[in-house]
């Protein structure tokens, strides 16, 4: 078991870097526009993204685990792009709100969305998206055959990325204007847009 | 023998023997293409003597502006259609702005693996980024070689078919697109930019293999430049594609705050009629509030403000703590010196095929 820990430590450690283009372009403008000056309340944001990458990963392995390989496609593909969709609409509709907030339809959703837990549900949906260290992990899910073995791996491959995550709670020392909040949003606008397009053209298999 | 006029005449015949120095060092033992180089150098000099004896900058750098694109295009886009021969592609900039993180990451390559060869290549990417420190993003009205086409078309008609203003948080979209370009040419590893929104690509590198994709690429491709460069100049009289999409715009607005040459209002004079805010071609001329204006960083030291202000109180200045320096004729020299420098590495040829000489 501490053979699999280690494995997939190692694995997140070295595919991590992807995430900071996979996850962070749709969480980092999400920091530029909510990012406080405090650092805590930053943790509190980047450590409810990670608990949602958290839960993906090891809800990811159990179902594996005991669907078994037979429906290896299934999850590795289509789970992974409708993961990506959810992330870029949810993403978009927050952008929209944020980018129009002078609108009377979306100044009334602005502090809906800001009390929303987006961060969790972020971190839920990116976990699974189709980026290279997802499906590193998931290559190596699929070698197993061991749902608790599945379990370990996953949550030591999401202790492996993290590394690269948890330095974001520092973010906010870049967000002192209501500029670079403004150019957040725009970003978060176009990143969604962007992925949305990948997710779905994954789905129909263009 | 007036002033400006002596001024002028210096100025352009320090700026010839400049560019002729370097027409010398650069064509080597080729007599055809450095009397071409000359030929061109001399155009150069004289258009700035225009800017400096006239006052007026905009005009003359416009006309300056427009023939460089129109060469451009002439040797690098249209060379199928009028079979100009002996092309070499050149190091596009406006490429370089959503790719720079890759460029980086190049250069730190070929730094660790001693390929030096390849940093010799890429070095033409810092030659860039030394002339937007130098002329800030002076360099979008007087040395970008696809400015001129939507300047060409903003020049279209006299007078604008439609007002178009956009707000102060708008006006920093091609920010953010500079920053989602340059995360997504990293992450992919390629020039996404010229991929997909490129309105100036017509070589076919870039169109994908698959028909779908393909399409989607022609359709963007078409309506960036059916939109942004063509439609909107002409209806609008502003250069929609260099103030609303250009990345290379938005890297020159950042790296540009180093240089030193700055356009300001006078406060004191400024009578606040506007106008300067109505023809910025770029849309740099900001409300500061009701009664003010500021031009911003993006302003590209086109000098239509300068000309048009009834009052001339904007100029180009260099600030030296707090104290204004009028620098706007050694703005206007060095912008004319990269220009010409870097157009004399492309016209000449043309010149020469379009004589029958090659």
């Amino acid at each position: 078991m501490i053979r699999i820990m280690i494995e997939g430590f190692a694995l997140g450690l070295s595919a991590g870097i992807y995430c900071l283009g996979a996850c962070l372009v749709f969480f980092v403008p999400y920091l530029f526009v909510e990012a406080k000056e405090k650092v805590f309340e930053n943790a509190k944001r980047v450590s409810s993204f990670m608990a949602g990458r958290l839960i993906a990963y090891i809800a990811f392995a159990l179902i594996v685990g005991f669907a078994g390989s037979s429906y290896k496609n299934i999850f590795t593909a289509r789970f992974s792009h409708i993961s990506l969709v959810i992330a870029s609409l949810m993403m978009l509709a927050y952008s929209l709100v944020h980018n129009f907030r002078d609108t009377k339809f979306c100044s009334r959703y602005v502090d809906r969305f800001s009390l929303m837990r987006m961060p969790f549900f972020l971190g839920l949906f990116t976990g699974l998206n189709p980026c290279p260290p997802f499906l590193v992990g998931a290559t190596r899910l699929w070698t197993l055959g061991d749902i608790i073995g599945g379990v370990v791996l996953f949550a030591a491959f999401f202790a492996g990325t993290s590394v690269y995550i948890i330095p974001l709670v520092f973010v906010s020392g870049l967000n002192k204007t209501e500029r670079i909040r403004r150019i957040g949003a725009m970003v978060a606008l176009l990143s969604s847009i962007w992925f949305l397009c990948v997710g779905i053209s994954g789905l129909i298999g263009v | 023998m007036s002033k400006p006029f002596r001024d002028g005449a210096v100025l352009s015949i320090i700026l010839f023997t400049l560019l002729s120095a370097l027409c010398i060092v650069s064509a080597g033992h080729d007599r055809t293409l450095l009397y071409a180089k000359l030929i061109w150098s001399f155009t150069v000099s004289v258009l700035g003597f225009f800017i400096f004896y006239s006052g007026n900058i905009s005009r003359y750098r416009s006309i300056l502006f427009i023939l460089i694109a129109f060469f451009f295009f002439l040797e690098f886009k249209f060379f199928r259609f009028i079979s100009l021969s002996d092309t070499i592609a050149p190091y596009c900039h406006i490429a370089q702005a959503p790719t720079l993180l890759n460029f980086i990451y190049s250069q730190y390559l070929a730094l660790v693996s001693g390929d030096w060869k390849v940093w010799g290549v890429l070095t033409l990417g810092f030659l860039w980024l030394s002339m937007i420190f130098t002329i800030g993003p002076g360099i979008c009205s007087w040395v970008c070689f696809y400015g001129g086409i939507d300047e060409m078309f903003s020049k279209a008609l006299k007078k604008p078919f439609y007002k178009i203003k956009i707000s102060k948080p708008w006006r920093d979209f091609p920010m953010a697109f500079l920053i989602f370009l340059l995360v997504v040419s990293f992450l992919q590893g390629l020039p996404f930019f010229c991929n997909w929104f490129c309105p100036f690509k017509m070589t076919e590198a870039f169109w994908d293999s698959h028909s779908a994709t393909r399409a989607v690429q022609a359709a963007l491709f078409w309506s960036a430049l059916a939109g942004f460069v063509i439609i909107l100049p002409v209806l609008t009289k502003k250069r929609t594609f260099c103030s609303m999409v250009c990345p290379f715009g938005a890297l020159a607005s950042v790296c540009g705050t180093m240089s030193a040459y700055r356009a300001i209002i006078d406060g004191a004079k400024c009578i606040r009629c506007g106008r300067c805010q109505d023809v910025c071609p770029v849309f740099a001329v900001e409300d500061k509030d009701r009664k003010e204006y500021k031009i911003s960083n993006f302003c590209n030291r086109c000098g239509t403000c300068i000309d048009i202000c009834p009052v001339s109180a904007i100029n180009i200045f260099t600030k030296h703590g707090s104290r204004r320096i009028p620098t706007r004729n050694i703005f206007i020299f060095m912008a004319l010196l990269i220009t010409g420098a870097l157009s004399g590495s492309f016209v000449p040829r043309v010149l020469l095929q379009l004589a029958g000489v090659r």
